[in-house]
């Protein structure tokens, strides 16, 4: 099969479980950074997020001629990383995707630090937009912090996610909207900034 | 922006994918681009990799096969003299006299060994030389010599004129009296025997009563009684029979026959015997059978015989 720049993410997979390495490059330019980000936001240890990505896709190409593309591939891809995560929480004893989709969960959800955003030092050092953000980010409930992410990093749609992880997509949605109403507080005082870094 | 994403934050958004860009080293994706080479690369050899064995497994498989078809024939087939149960011939030896047109060229103990070797090195060279050859070795009728094997003996009758014929092989080995030579043997050396002690009883029976009628001579009894010798000559003439119940029923109806024709003959019969034989013409037997009739009676020859018959002279 013929793998080009404009494929589909699907041809290209059906490509290389075919034998073609060169869709197997193209495959993983396209969404080696978002899978990257996506387990080093949720680790957020750089050694065990390269050990995670690793094994991601491996995995993927041991089970290359199992794919079929009745799904996006994407999806597919954030799959295993989903389940590759969930396998390192276990193994290390922290069980951070807990549902928190009630209205009344708490704020806080033990396995996570705290928000930093009353401590000065904090402040004093994600200064930095990005800084800021990736902390608001890690500062989320877990199960939000995985909403979140997949949305951002794989691009995925609410029935996406909601098929990857297991729950219905009003689920999905709720987190959603309690992960960006956090990162919206959080961030509230550099509204300015984003405006300018975006606009 | 799908339907569902009206709760997304444009600005968060932007702010996001400009703060987060981090990607996996160099190493790492060149790592995991190698792995995938190799998984594509290796993976067309597995597919190829058995086609190599396939000569291997078919030179195993047939070596297999012909080893098997090797074992499971039988094996008289491969070494038709190694295989043959020694202990059968050994009894022809001793039954049948070594007479023979054609030079039995095992005559000798050890030539007969060499010769045995020598044959079923050239007929099978095959594993089951070595045990044939200790078969033959450890047969005694091998070392007593003289002694064909079977096949050997099966294919001498084949041959017209040949002194052994072929043997039955479930002939019991060592058990003279089961061969034909021995079995006709021992009747004809039983049959005067029986005569003389019949002729010893008829002779106290006449002795005791002057009623009964004495037996005839063993000599005349004997010619009179041809029923018993016949039955001696067909029992020779079936060896291969010799054991089994249908000769021996034979056996036994010769055996009751014999008596009845060798019974001695009563005065009345006798003379009878002479007046037929006289009537046939047969003179000179009746002649005989009279002066049997004399000798056995004597004196009282000339009261028992009739007047016709008494002055008939022999």
């Amino acid at each position: 099969m013929r793998a080009g720049a404009d494929s589909r993410d699907e041809d290209l997979m059906l490509a290389y479980a075919g034998g073609n390495a060169a869709a197997f490059d193209l495959l993983y330019a396209r969404h080696k950074g978002g899978v990257y980000r996506y387990l080093l936001r949720q680790c957020r240890d750089t050694g065990i997020a390269e050990q995670l990505f690793q094994d991601v896709w491996m995995n993927l190409i041991r089970v290359r001629a199992t794919y079929l593309p009745s799904a996006k591939f994407a999806t597919w891809l954030y799959t295993l990383a989903h389940n590759r995560l969930i396998d390192h929480h276990r193994a290390s004893g922290r069980v951070t995707l807990v549902s928190t989709d009630d209205g009344t969960h708490g704020e806080v959800v033990t396995s996570l630090p705290a928000s930093r955003r009353n401590e000065p030092e904090s402040r004093a050092a994600n200064r930095e937009l990005g800084a800021r953000l990736q902390a608001a980010v890690a500062a989320l409930p877990a199960a939000q912090r995985d909403a979140f992410l997949l949305q951002q990093e794989g691009g995925l749609t609410l029935e996406e996610i909601a098929a990857l992880t297991g729950v219905g997509a009003e689920t999905i949605k709720s987190r959603l909207r309690y992960a960006t109403a956090k990162l919206r507080i959080e961030l509230a005082d550099l509204r300015g900034e984003l405006r300018e870094d975006t606009g | 922006m799908n339907p569902g994403d009206d709760h997304r934050d444009r600005e968060l958004d932007a702010a996001w994918r400009a703060a987060s860009r981090d990607e996996p080293p160099s190493a790492l994706d060149a790592a995991i681009a190698a792995a995938a080479r190799r998984a594509v690369n290796a993976g067309p050899r597995p597919a190829h990799a058995p086609r190599a064995w396939w000569p291997v497994a078919a030179a195993a498989v047939v070596a297999i096969v012909g080893i098997g078809i090797v074992e499971m024939t039988p094996p008289e087939e491969v070494t038709p003299t190694a295989m043959t149960p020694a202990p059968a011939p050994a009894l022809v030896p001793a039954a049948a006299p070594p007479a023979t047109a054609e030079p039995s060229p095992r005559q000798d103990t050890t030539g007969s060994d060499r010769a045995a070797s020598h044959e079923t090195r050239e007929r099978a060279p095959s594993r089951s030389t070595e045990p044939a050859r200790k078969a033959v070795r450890a047969s005694p009728s091998s070392r007593a010599g003289a002694v064909p094997s079977a096949p050997e003996a099966a294919g001498a009758a084949a041959k017209p004129g040949h002194p052994f014929p072929a043997l039955p092989s479930d002939a019991s080995p060592g058990t003279n009296e089961s061969t034909p030579a021995a079995l006709s043997a021992d009747r004809f050396a039983a049959a005067p025997a029986a005569a003389q002690a019949r002729q010893e009883a008829a002779a106290t029976s006449v002795g005791a009563s002057a009623q009964q009628a004495p037996a005839p001579p063993a000599e005349d009894r004997r010619k009179t009684a041809p029923a018993g010798a016949a039955g001696v000559l067909a029992a020779r003439s079936e060896p291969a029979a010799s054991n089994a119940p249908a000769a021996v029923a034979k056996r036994a109806q010769a055996d009751q026959a014999a008596p009845a024709d060798t019974q001695p003959l009563t005065v009345d019969a006798w003379i009878r015997l002479i007046r037929r034989l006289k009537t046939e013409g047969k003179n000179d037997l009746a002649a005989k059978e009279l002066a049997a009739f004399r000798a056995r009676y004597q004196e009282r020859a000339d009261t028992l015989l009739p007047a016709d018959l008494r002055e008939a002279k022999p």
